[in-house]
């Protein structure tokens, strides 16, 4: 089975900060979602499917242990 | 995240961690997950401090037993690569020079990105010139360190026809850890040679029908060994590849990274992948800055790594297309 097609990058969006001292991890986490999702034409609500490396991430300290690269 | 996010209909989650690579597995694998009809929105998302709370300096053990007998000569991420870029210069006569041009290409991009963190062109003397942080690796030889974050939404394509933006179609997805083999590692290779290969031949492209590359650039010698097990040159020959020009946008022979890539413009989260993705889906819309817009961008590659060339990485390959490609 191919996946070719079958699926289509519909929003993308870069936060437009390089030092952000003030908000958390989370936040900043939102703020991308909701520049994809407005840049896609969609609402939160009509997310199905969330992809989210890693663990502890609410918390603003996770780092992989491996490496960060 | 999803309960912070209020994200309350979901029927599929997954929380894949391959280091930097992380986010181009996650379109494969959303797209998956629509082909198999288990979900038709996809939220992907990034972000984080290191620039704001540099206490959490990653280090590069991994939870394998024979992480202690590496502990001890105090590995870190640059000199694990720099491992590996002296490997390639041993072997192939790959020089800094070489490995310096790659960085000044990223530099002749960044300068139109307003958002990037270094904008001003710099010359391979000036690489070549910066401090030396971990032999051969020089500072500008090394991505930024940035907070931010980025994200991406991937939807079934009965989604995509009722939205009023140009949307890019995913034609193919590779990944592939690469492990230390108990030290027997060849430090010139990437996972990039197993996950290339899976892309193309689902996209049912080849490396001539690429018209732009988003290559990971946590450091210079990343991105040549990459171009190399992708198949746009020989193994060995990525030094000359990059020497003469062939990756700066948009007339070169393989224009990549127009947003100033890891190397310039941001590495949110310690992490390129994202930004990887973000950057291929700008030049298929048509939309990358008017002075590295390639023209007539039809098939874009992305591809990310995550861990340490020199112990255990993880590579994953995106092939997208514009929507009628």
């Amino acid at each position: 089975m191919s996946i070719r097609g079958k699926a289509h990058i519909a929003g993308a969006y870069e936060h437009p900060d390089r030092k952000i001292p003030d908000k958390s991890v989370a936040q900043v986490h939102a703020e991308v979602a909701i520049g994809a999702l407005n840049d896609a034409g969609l609402a939160m609500s009509d997310v199905d499917a969330y992809f989210c490396a890693g663990t502890r991430l609410a918390s603003g300290r996770f780092q992989w242990p491996t490496t960060s690269a | 995240m999803a309960d912070y996010l209020g994200l309350t209909h979901l029927s599929y989650v997954d929380s894949t961690e391959t280091g930097g690579s992380s986010y181009l597995t996650h379109v494969g694998h959303a797209a998956a997950a629509i082909a198999m009809g288990k979900c038709k929105v996809a939220l992907i998302t990034l972000a984080g401090l290191p620039r704001s709370q540099p206490g959490q300096r990653p280090g590069a053990s991994a939870a394998v037993p024979e992480a202690a007998f590496e502990t001890v000569f105090g590995p870190t991420i640059v000199s694990m690569y720099a491992l590996a870029a002296r490997r390639h210069m041993h072997e192939f006569g790959t020089t800094s020079a070489q490995l310096a041009a790659i960085k000044v290409a990223a530099s002749q991009h960044a300068q139109h990105n307003p958002d990037a963190m270094l904008r001003n062109p710099v010359t391979v003397d000036e690489v070549l010139d910066s401090p030396m942080i971990s032999d051969p690796l020089h500072r500008l030889d090394c991505c930024v360190i940035t907070d931010g974050g980025g994200a991406l939404v991937v939807v079934a394509p009965e989604v995509a026809r009722d939205l009023p933006r140009q949307t890019v179609k995913v034609l193919g997805h590779g990944e592939s850890p690469k492990l230390a083999a108990n030290g027997h590692i060849d430090l010139t290779r990437t996972g990039a040679v197993w996950s290339g290969p899976r892309a193309f031949e689902e996209a049912g492209v080849t490396q001539a029908d690429i018209d732009y590359v988003s290559i990971y650039d946590s450091f210079t010698i990343t991105v040549l060994q990459m171009l190399e097990d992708l198949g746009f040159c020989d193994k060995g020959k990525g030094g000359g590849f990059v020497a003469d020009g062939a990756l700066l946008a948009p007339h070169g022979r393989l224009p990549f990274n127009t947003d100033g890539g890891g190397l310039c413009n941001n590495h949110p989260a310690n992490r390129g992948g994202m930004t990887k993705v973000i950057e291929a889906v700008r030049q298929l819309r048509g939309e990358a800055h008017l002075a590295v817009q390639v023209p007539d961008c039809e098939v874009a590659l992305a591809h990310g790594n995550g861990g340490s060339l020199g112990t255990r990485s993880a590579a994953a390959t995106l092939i997208l297309g514009k929507e009628d490609a």
